[in-house]
């Protein structure tokens, strides 16, 4: 048992959010992902910031946690920024030996900063408030327009599920092994970076078995209760596009719109 | 000796999936002495084995290991390990090494044990858990048998010298004929003076293991003291959901003939006295 949520884990809830159809949050988080390019304003990304944290209220999951969705791209973010900072041309505001800190440099940080946040909040807002099921269901029904051009929609959906229904499985698995390899001295933070990477070969070895084996299991379970790939089925689940869904997908465009006229005006 | 104090543990708190997992529990354990640990799935056993030795810290209260409060910096992990080692649900699914020697040896080289140490408490752990030392240890602990695979990861545990062994329902998923060598194995440490404390839901294990018991019903500690007395306590351990062995209950259903029947761990005991008693 994890005593700790891992990243975006779908935390239960009946808020506004989690009753949004799945499909509309999908095209809407990849919407927004697409026109985050798009925005070259610093008051555009403020507007979309201050919309990002109006809905992790709106979507009653933990505000901790939403911070702590930062953590895997932390370094990332620093190496992005610093990269940034230090070797991009132009107005030189602060100079130290050799180091040059330009103002076009400095921009450029904040704005790539800016855009990486609001994406890891974007995707853990869709992660936290759609569950597993809903995720692949909604993606299912995406791609369903594909089987026209013969893509195995079907199929992919099905993979996808069953790799978002492993996730959980594969951590707590993972906690699990770590915890027994801890019990036998293993330290998996100390050392070389060669040092570390070796140390993890106890975890990554074990843990890769278990799932092999699992897939295996499933394959067998599968093809036991009459599983066959390519066959034509039918949703369990019908989705339907409600009130609430068209002002979500009404407050985004107009939120981007707002945003992105800001810096035309 | 191993000390918990008060502790709480809480899972998920603040959320719908919150679950207090130990709730004030407090006990003792002393070097040389053989406790199991019962309750029934979802009772808090894998949760307490892992305040142990520190994976996870109480909420609330203390875990006390010689003296030392193990969650105050005051003691490092390695020491932790060297004195109470834990045996995990399915340990057999850590394996990751080339053969059965490297699987047993890995802990004793964490905790930088000699070449030669190593290689002595590699054979005596793999003695102690009844292996062919010179046929096991070339193996691949990936192509052996369930049941050796089981007491390959108890003896990696073994191999680590600890003042203490914990095991979380070592015969889990286990045959009958699995189940009783790992059973025996471990009686016969800890008849040597080993620590033993036997996590299971298994009455008829904790019963023949260990003279004291610990039982835990939604996170309280409701019993610690005699196996026997728990046993005799049918109302209770009728109410946390539990067995009574078999041993036990045979013997109840025959002290209406035989009042002077003995009290015993062992049915071979039983049997005996009653095939005397009927020849006569």
């Amino acid at each position: 048992m994890n005593k700790k949520s891992f990243f975006g884990q779908y935390q239960y809830s009946n808020s506004f959010l989690h009753l949004i159809d799945p499909r509309v949050k999908i095209l809407s988080v990849f919407y927004i992902i697409i026109f985050l390019f798009f925005i070259k304003s610093l008051l555009g990304y403020l507007i979309l910031l201050s919309f990002v944290i109006f809905l992790v209220f709106l979507s009653r999951v933990n505000l901790v946690s939403a911070l702590r969705s930062l953590r895997p791209i932390f370094y990332l973010l620093i190496f992005t920024v610093a990269f940034q900072v230090f070797f991009t041309r132009g107005e030189i505001i602060y100079s130290f030996y050799f180091i040059k800190i330009t103002r076009e440099g400095l921009n450029l940080a904040i704005y790539i900063a800016l855009r990486l946040v609001l994406l890891s909040f974007f995707t853990f807002i869709l992660t936290s408030t759609t569950s597993n099921i809903e995720l692949s269901d909604g993606f299912q029904s995406i791609i369903a327009p594909l089987k026209i051009l013969h893509f195995p929609s079907d199929d992919v959906a099905l993979m996808i599920s069953i790799s978002l229904q492993f996730v959980p499985i594969l951590f707590e698995e993972a906690d699990r092994i770590m915890k027994a390899q801890i019990s036998r001295g293993a330290d998996f933070n100390v050392g070389s970076i060669v040092n570390r990477a070796k140390s993890f070969l106890p975890l990554i070895l074990p843990l890769l078995l278990n799932a092999f084996n699992r897939a295996d299991q499933l394959a067998i379970a599968m093809e036991a209760r009459g599983f066959i790939v390519g066959a034509k089925r039918t949703p369990y689940r019908i989705m339907k596009i409600k009130i609430a869904d068209y002002i979500f997908i009404f407050s985004i465009f107009l939120v981007t719109l707002f945003s992105l006229l800001w810096q035309v005006l | 000796m191993l000390e918990i104090k008060n502790a709480s543990v809480v899972y998920d708190p603040k959320t719908i999936f919150k679950k207090e997992a130990l709730i004030n529990v407090s006990l003792k354990i002393d070097y040389g002495e053989s406790v199991s640990i019962v309750g029934k799935i979802g009772s808090g056993k894998s949760t307490l084995i892992q305040l142990f030795n520190g994976l996870i810290k109480p909420d609330e209260g203390n875990v006390i290991l010689d003296d030392i409060d193990i969650n105050k910096g005051k003691i490092s992990r390695k020491d932790i390990i060297k004195k109470i080692g834990v045996v995990f649900q399915y340990p057999e699914e850590q394996f990751f090494a080339e053969t059965v020697f490297d699987e047993v040896a890995f802990g004793p080289r964490n905790l930088s044990f000699s070449e030669t140490q190593i290689k002595e408490s590699v054979s005596g752990a793999l003695e102690a858990m009844g292996f062919n030392v010179s046929e096991i240890i070339n193996r691949s602990p990936f192509h052996i048998s369930g049941g050796e695979k089981r007491r390959i990861a108890i003896a990696s545990i073994i191999a680590m010298k600890p003042g203490i062994i914990v095991l979380d329902e070592p015969t889990a998923g286990m045959d009958y004929e699995g189940k009783m060598s790992i059973v025996n194995q471990i009686r016969n440490q800890a008849e040597k003076g080993m620590t033993t404390v036997f996590v299971t839901h298994d009455m008829e294990e904790a019963f023949y293991l260990s003279d004291r018991l610990i039982a835990l019903d939604k996170g309280y500690v409701v019993f610690d003291g005699d196996s026997k007395d728990f046993f005799m306590d049918k109302s209770l351990v009728t109410r946390i959901g539990l067995d009574i062995p078999f041993t036990i209950s045979f013997r109840d259903k025959l002290l209406d003939c035989f009042h002077d029947i003995p009290f015993s761990k062992d049915l071979d005991t039983i049997i005996e006295f009653l095939s005397i008693r009927l020849l006569s």
